[in-house]
Order: structure tokens, then C-alpha cells, then sequence
């Protein structure tokens, strides 16, 4: 699954600026770290010094072999501790990255998608001219595209909205790397895809792929030849029992999706439905 | 206290269509990320004090 978010891109930039647990710059605290630990070696060498002063320097081979076991058995601990130290400190900075990652992603979602979206949702159903409500909710579908694209974490993901009519699904909405969307998912019975992605949508249901290659997919599922992606979600809209389309994120890195984008789809594909929906 | 808009005047250019998407993200993945870091960390300092406090008693 995935672990290199767009959404949570900056993280690292994060962790470059240097936030630590405390806030406080994690050179800095390196730094310090190793300043005590060449106060510790200095101490304990300006002992032994002192040592050799009052006693006189070795004067055999083995008197100085004695010294150099003595070197060795101060600076080995010093310098398993260092390494041991400073990896807990690169643990600790990435706990905090990941955290900071979850954290901004869930302040995306909740705050600078589904408020916004949610509020064309209602002004959907409040206009009251059939034109200006078409208009509104080819925004919709336009904005939800944009939405999955840049919160899914797949690099260069793209977003498509299939709008169901007649029995068929066609593009009416994209967003993402370049290549726009030719599919047409139809009922006819050599278009075994349209078949699977149909039933899908009436289904209401969901399919992740980590891998289109690596994965034993359910018939149906895999992709057109030459298709420029490794990995999807496609995800039902619907609303009660209106079947609308359905959504799609695809990447061109396998594993590009986890079950947090899943999830972003589900909600967004919910949000979609419902301005969708006819009145009936 | 805090008190401010429902739907921020940046998303209502961006589901306008005033906004392009990929500025409307960007910055708002900025603001995301320092708002999320600033409460992590204050999150862990609060914690980390607290359980200093525990032990040294």
C-alpha cells in the first residue's frame, strides 16, 4: 500500500525544517548529543592521562599494549551508544513525520474538501432552473475529480467520473496526468470490462487493485491493453436507489492506494450521488 | 476562541471556479501540514511534560 503521499508531500519537508519532539531543531539536538559524548570520551581520556603521568608512560611493548586495549575499551561503548542514540532519534523523527502526515490529511479532507463540496451539494437542490442545477452539478462532478486526484496518494493520479445513461458509462468529469479518458463501459456482450464495471455500479460496490500485473484479478477487472496504469479504486455512485456512474483514481505505480483513499473515494463518491440525485 | 467562516472564501473561489484546483491544494496542503505539525508537536511537548512531572514525584 501506499507510502508516498502527494497529500502528505511536504511531510518530509517537515521533517528537512527539523521538528523534533520537543520542537526543538533536530541537529540541534544531535549536535548536543554529541557534544556530551566527546565530553564523556574527553573526561575519561584526561583520567587515564593522568594516570600515566603520576605512574610514568609504559615502557614495554606490553605496557603500551595495555594503553591501546584501554583506548579501545573506553571508545567501542562511546560509539555503540552514539549509533543506538541517534537511531532512536531517527525513529522518533519519523513517528512524528507519519503522525504530522495523518494529521494534515485529515484537516485536508474534512476541512478543504468535503465542507466546500458539501455546500455545493445544497445549493444543487436549492436552484430552482432546471439549466443553472445542470450547470451545478457538472461543477460538482468537475470538483470531486479534483478533489480525489489531489487527495489520493498515488503519484500523478488521475480521477474520472463515469456518468451512467442508458445503460452505458462514458467520461463526464476528469482531473490528473495527462492522457484523458476514452473508455466507454457498455452492457454489449463482447465488452466483458463494461459487463464487470456495471454490475459494480449496481451493486454498489468497490474494488481496490494494489497491482493490475501482480494481482489475480476478478474477471472484468483488468485493464485495457496499454493502459498506463498499475493500480485503481473504483467506487459506485449512487444515491438510495438511482444508479449514477462511478468513480475511478487510477496511478501508474503499483500500490499508488490504501484503505484511507478508499475511504476518501467512498465518501466522495457519496457526496457526488447526493447532488446527482433527482428529486423524485 | 475561534471563530471564523464555514466554507473559507479560498474554497468558495475554488468550487466557483475562480480557483484553479492545483493552487487551492497546494496552499491548502501547506496550511494543512503546518497546522498539523504545530498541534503534533504541541501534542507530544504536552505529553512529554506531563509524564516528567509524573516521574519526578
Amino acid at each position: 500500500m501506499a507510502t508516498t503521499p502527494p497529500v502528505a508531500g511536504p511531510g518530509p519537508e517537515v521533517g528537512a525544517a527539523g521538528g523534533s519532539v520537543l520542537g526543538e531543531p533536530v541537529g540541534r539536538r544531535r549536535g548536543r548529543l554529541r557534544t556530551w559524548l566527546l565530553l564523556e570520551a574527553g573526561a575519561v581520556t584526561l583520567g587515564y592521562g593522568v594516570a600515566v603521568l603520576r605512574e610514568g608512560a609504559p615502557a614495554t611493548g606490553g605496557g603500551w599494549a595495555l594503553v591501546a586495549a584501554g583506548a579501545v575499551a573506553v571508545a567501542a561503548p562511546l560509539w555503540v551508544k552514539s549509533r543506538r542514540e541517534l537511531r532512536q532519534e531517527l525513529e522518533t523523527r519519523s513517528a512524528e513525520t507519519l503522525a504530522i502526515e495523518a494529521d494534515a490529511k485529515l484537516r485536508l479532507v474534512v476541512g478543504d474538501v468535503v465542507t466546500p463540496i458539501a455546500e455545493v451539494v445544497g445549493r444543487v437542490h436549492q436552484v430552482s432552473g432546471r439549466g443553472e442545477r445542470e450547470s451545478l452539478r457538472g461543477q460538482l462532478q468537475q470538483l470531486v475529480v479534483e478533489a480525489v486526484a489531489s487527495l489520493c496518494d498515488g503519484e500523478r493520479a488521475r480521477a474520472v467520473f463515469f456518468q451512467l445513461e442508458r445503460g452505458e458509462m462514458r467520461p463526464a468529469a476528469w482531473f490528473g496526468r495527462g492522457d484523458p479518458p476514452t473508455t466507454v463501459f457498455t452492457d454489449a456482450p463482447a465488452d466483458r470490462r463494461g459487463q464487470e464495471a456495471l454490475l459494480l455500479v449496481r451493486f454498489h460496490d468497490y474494488l481496490l487493485v494494489d497491482d493490475v500485473r501482480a494481482d489475480e484479478l476478478p474477471r472484468g477487472a483488468e485493464p485495457r491493453p496499454g493502459a498506463g496504469y498499475r493500480s485503481f479504486i473504483s467506487v459506485s455512485v449512487f444515491c438510495g436507489e438511482q444508479n449514477l456512474g462511478m468513480l475511478s483514481v487510477d496511478a501508474p505505480e503499483a500500490h499508488a492506494f490504501d484503505e484511507t483513499d478508499l475511504n476518501v473515494m467512498r465518501a466522495m463518491a457519496q457526496l457526488l450521488g447526493a447532488g446527482l440525485v433527482d428529486r423524485r | 476562541m475561534m471563530r471564523g467562516q464555514v466554507v473559507p472564501e479560498e474554497a468558495r473561489a475554488w468550487t466557483a471556479g475562480l480557483l484553479l484546483a492545483t493552487d487551492y491544494f497546494a496552499n491548502a496542503r501547506r496550511e494543512a501540514v503546518a497546522k498539523a505539525s504545530a498541534a503534533i508537536l504541541g501534542r507530544l511537548h504536552r505529553r512529554v511534560s506531563s509524564e516528567d512531572r509524573g516521574s519526578s514525584r
